[in-house]
């Protein structure tokens, strides 16, 4: 066969877009567009408690919160907190990934026993895992092992439920395809089902870390001498204000961090997606 | 020619409900090696479950079906499925989607000769790291009949390739298919419910009708390629089709 009389139109409609990758203005420019509105907030709040129309005490002006955050991070006390829990993040992450993969699979390839399985992980799902906390204290201790437990805990449902779905929609009229070509049990899973699911894995696992993160802190405000969730604690304690606006930022901004090395990662690893949609629900409207 | 795909006497039923319907009844032909047959037929007479029966992606109630003698009882890479839609696989360039069911029976330089070479016969070669997302329809499907082709079958089974497509593609298709048989002669049987397409194509078309899916005639086609739909045979033949294909047989 040769090339259809149509293929030169095609080439330049749907492929030149796709091969060029976004210039670096094109980036700049989004970086300050999302940058605006952060900007224009402070500048007002700091216009705002200047003309003494806040109340400095309950909201710290912006320029107080940033002296605050360069004497912690000069004394090496912000990057302590930060380490901390950042190590009981990665440890309690990668646990729930080791849990929730294979079980995610394993159910996805096996419905008959979901049956059996989905009425008490449903259950177990509603409850969630700031309940745990003072139980896993008491069973685990206030040291380490409760904390990072809560973090298995909150991860594991959203990577197992995404991982589940995404093996368990793999097209069947790609599964045909497999069988056509006489693929073996084992082919079938790494060359079908695992690519299948790959996006979803990934969606699980964003949602996952964002959910760590939060779980994370509360687990810190109740019981811990180290952490970012204890930073808060200290400046509730100490009447810092601005101390607690400090930690509240920086979670902040560790998240969107991370989220951003794992968006990174996703295009590295499913370049295909690009041009598909994910299919993901907005942040904000979970919760 | 010796018989190479030979139908015997195929039966199957499918559960509606609690009512059990016969989708094939006694279905019984012969295909000879290196034959283009086309099986028509209105919708719901079974072709489609036929092609899959013979594809050994679903099972016949009684009956037997021998490629080069041997008995089908599940899929195999000797015969070359392709679908109404392309489905290749999202995550796969057109190259590796080509190299699917070859992946490990060549070593790596082979295979990306013989990959290349696919893509050179179905004029997609500037394509070869284009996922198929990035592809229109035709070229996808021309894709699908590479990948189909990779597997070097004995014979390729076509279930309505071109149907999907607009009409210009199509005939752009049939007429490249046409030329891709007449140079590999790989036996094939294209399931359709066009009769022009199946006039264009065909050496011999199987006219099944339904209600239970069974063979109403097989009618040989003598005109010699490319066909030409203007002339007085062909529509001559044209009109037998369709009278085979509206009125029911009389019992």
């Amino acid at each position: 066969m040769k090339a259809s009389t149509n293929h030169e139109r095609d080439k330049s409609t749907t492929l030149s877009g796709a091969f060029t990758k976004p210039s670096n203005r094109q980036s700049i420019t989004k970086l300050f567009q999302g940058l605006a509105l952060p900007l224009i907030v402070f500048i007002l709040w700091e216009i705002l408690s200047g003309s003494g129309r806040l109340n400095v005490y309950l909201v710290p002006p912006p320029s107080q919160i940033w002296d605050r955050l360069l004497t912690v991070a000069g004394n090496g006390q912000l990057i302590k907190h930060i380490g901390i829990s950042l190590y009981r993040v990665v440890c309690g992450f990668s646990l729930a990934l080791c849990l929730a993969l294979p079980f995610g699979f394993l159910l996805g390839l096996l419905p008959g026993i979901r049956a059996f399985l989905s009425p008490s992980l449903s259950f177990l799902q509603q409850i969630p895992a700031i309940a745990w906390i003072p139980m896993f204290i008491l069973w685990l201790g206030i040291d380490e092992a409760s904390k990072i437990a809560i973090i298995v805990y909150s991860a594991f449902f959203p990577i197992f439920l995404n991982t589940l779905h995404g093996i368990g929609s793999t097209d069947p009229k790609l599964k045909e395809v497999a069988y056509t070509y006489g693929l073996s049990h084992w082919g079938l899973m790494s060359r079908v089902y695992l690519p299948s699911a790959a996006p979803s894995v990934f969606v699980g696992m964003r949602l996952g870390l964002s959910y760590c993160w939060r779980s994370l802190v509360a687990a810190e405000l109740l019981g811990a001498s180290k952490g970012i969730g204890y930073l808060i604690q200290e400046g509730r304690e100490m009447a810092q204000p601005d101390l607690m606006l400090v930690g509240v930022f920086v979670i902040g901004i560790i998240g969107l961090f991370l989220d951003f090395v794992f968006r990174r990662l996703e295009k590295k690893f499913l370049p295909w997606q690009e041009k598909v949609d994910t299919k993901e629900v907005p942040r904000w409207q979970i919760s | 020619m010796a018989n190479f795909l030979e139908i015997n006497n195929i039966t199957k039923y499918f559960k509606l409900g609690n009512e059990q319907i016969q989708a094939l009844e006694n279905i019984h032909f012969e295909v000879a090696s290196g034959e283009l047959i086309c099986l028509i037929g209105p919708s719901g007479c079974g072709k489609t479950t036929l092609l899959r029966i013979i594809a050994g992606l679903e099972k016949q109630a009684s009956g037997q079906i021998l490629l080069n003698g041997n008995v089908i009882d599940a899929t195999g890479p000797e015969r070359g499925m392709i679908f109404q839609e392309p489905r290749l696989f999202p995550w796969l360039t057109l190259e590796e989607n080509i190299a699917f069911g070859i992946k490990g029976r060549y070593e790596k330089r082979l295979l990306q000769t013989v990959v290349r070479e696919l893509l050179e016969i179905v004029g997609l070669n500037d394509f070869a790291k284009a996922w198929p997302s990035q592809l229109s329809g035709g070229m996808a499907q021309r894709a699908a009949i590479a990948r189909a082709l990779a597997a070097d079958p004995l014979i390729l089974l076509l279930d309505e390739p071109f149907t999907a497509l607009d009409a210009l593609t199509r005939t752009k298709l049939q007429n490249d298919f046409l030329h891709l048989w007449q140079s590999t002669h790989k036996t094939c049987i294209h399931v359709t419910h066009d009769i022009d397409e199946a006039l264009i194509l065909g050496q011999k078309i199987i006219v099944m009708q339904p209600s239970p899916g069974s063979v109403r005639e097989i009618i040989p086609i003598p005109f010699t390629y490319p066909r030409c739909p203007d002339e007085p045979d062909f529509i001559s033949m044209k009109k037998k089709l369709r009278d085979l294909l509206v009125t029911v047989k009389e019992v």
